[in-house]
């Protein structure tokens, strides 16, 4: 056989040819690429707050690792949107009766009556609101350290310019009642994130403050449109909580391993800005 | 604002498989001019097929994904040859090989050739494999490879010389 820049073509061709193919192939790359890569489905992926790093995946698959591991809302607008878009809807006024959420800066030190706090997170922002304490009014104020639990306090401890978060109830056309308030870190911080301390009792862990983060693990128990049950197993929020969600969850979710990552929004509602759902049979 | 979430069935699911399904047998022939063995040849097309499905839609995103592909899967075998060794050590005498005369003389043909190129270097044989069965021109080889016109048509040639020296000792 003479091999010829004529003749080599061909003779490769046909070798080449002489290769049986495999008709399982396809179903061969995709069982090795779900080996290469950990199932993972149904993730509600939100960056709600500009700035803010979604929470990543909690455990399998690497950040580098290909492939659509998570599947993302679309982006978050650009900051000047941002702050257009999420002002738009908490910037109504609640009605009056109503109870709403919002955070600020304490303008004077707080008496056994009122708190001052200059809003500048959720509804009436902008202004400053004199708070009037009641004896159902609860306040926390954070601990020595930012991983240490929140501590009961009185409105008397508060001091002007710690940040606070609160909950409180419009009585008038300029009279609120103070229901909750956590105070002891700057407006919008996260420096009061409850941590796991190595070595520190067990016990129930300590929520997040209003408007801080949360990040669980736990089982699901059920969804609907825009809410997903989680029965949490880890993280700083405990027992069964229902969180709400930007993009929908899957619809079978009971007995998956859910994670999630979000915002603390009021005193039993939470809004996810991640969730990933493995389920529990692969 | 809501959106589809199922993972596990990413949108460029369909395109993916209708390419393996229209052109992996391409990239197996490739494969085993390039491996010179039926198995390894296949494990060298499953792994590429694997490491482009998880950026699909970043390959696709230009067009034909095809010519990506096959540079992936070149230079996974280049990997392959660097870090381990596969054993074969063509011997002299040709195994025996049933069928017809006819039959025979074109399956021997075949396996001279295998061999033949089994003896070339690496990177050689990928150039003669590129230029004379794929045909890419001398600029597509040395885009392929990562190595200037030059060295692919030095590479070339040598790879000839050496096939048309193998090709007559042979008995």
């Amino acid at each position: 056989m003479t091999i010829d820049d004529t003749t080599l073509p061909s003779a490769l061709r046909d070798l080449a040819a002489s290769v049986p193919d495999d008709p399982s192939r396809l179903t061969s790359v995709h069982r090795r690429a779900a080996r290469a890569h950990p199932r993972r489905r149904a993730v509600v992926l939100v960056s709600s707050q500009h700035g803010r790093a979604p929470i990543a995946a909690a455990s399998g698959g690497s950040p580098s690792t290909p492939g659509p591991a998570l599947a993302a809302c679309p982006p978050p607008p650009p900051p000047d949107q941002a702050s257009k878009s999420a002002a738009a809807v908490p910037m109504t006024p609640p009605a009056i009766g109503g109870q709403f959420t919002a955070g600020g800066t304490i303008t004077s030190p707080g008496t056994a009556t009122s708190v001052t706090v200059r809003v500048d997170m959720g509804p009436l922002d902008g202004s400053t609101l004199t708070l009037a304490v009641t004896p159902a009014s609860k306040v926390f104020l954070s601990g020595p350290t930012p991983d240490a639990p929140e501590v009961t306090a009185s409105s008397t401890q508060l001091q002007t310019g710690e940040g606070a978060k609160f909950i409180a109830t419009r009585t008038g056309t300029a009279s609120y009642n103070l229901d909750e308030l956590h105070s002891g870190a700057a407006a919008g911080s996260d420096t009061r994130a409850p941590a796991k301390q190595a070595g520190a009792p067990q016990g129930p862990p300590t929520p997040p403050a209003i408007g801080g983060p949360f990040k669980i693990a736990g089982t699901g128990v059920s969804s609907t449109g825009d809410s997903i049950t989680v029965n949490v197993t880890d993280g700083n929020l405990s027992g069964t909580v229902t969180l709400t969600l930007k993009c929908q969850p899957p619809q079978h979710v009971a007995g998956d391993t859910v994670e999630a990552g979000g915002t603390r929004t009021g005193a039993d509602t939470y809004v996810a800005d991640v969730v990933i759902v493995t389920p529990a049979t692969p | 604002m809501v959106l589809p979430l199922e993972v596990d069935d990413p949108p460029s699911a369909l395109h993916f498989d209708t390419y393996v399904h229209a052109r992996s047998g391409a990239l197996l022939r490739l494969a085993f001019l390039l491996t010179g063995d039926a198995h390894h040849a296949e494990d060298l097309v499953q792994t590429t097929l694997v490491k482009v499905m998880g950026r699909w839609e970043q390959v696709t995103a230009g067009g034909d994904p095809h010519a990506y592909v096959r540079k992936v899967l070149l230079h996974t075998a280049l990997g392959w040859r660097r870090r381990r060794w596969h054993g074969e050590r063509p011997s002299d005498p040709l195994p025996d090989v049933g069928g017809s005369p006819d039959q025979t003389a074109v399956i021997d043909s075949r396996e001279r050739l295998r061999r033949a190129l089994l003896q070339l270097p690496a990177r050689q044989r990928a150039a003669v494999v590129l230029r004379h069965y794929e045909d890419l021109s001398e600029q597509d080889v040395a885009r392929e490879l990562g190595c200037s016109v030059g060295t692919v048509k030095s590479q070339t040639a040598r790879g000839l010389d050496r096939l048309r020296s193998l090709m007559s000792d042979e008995p």
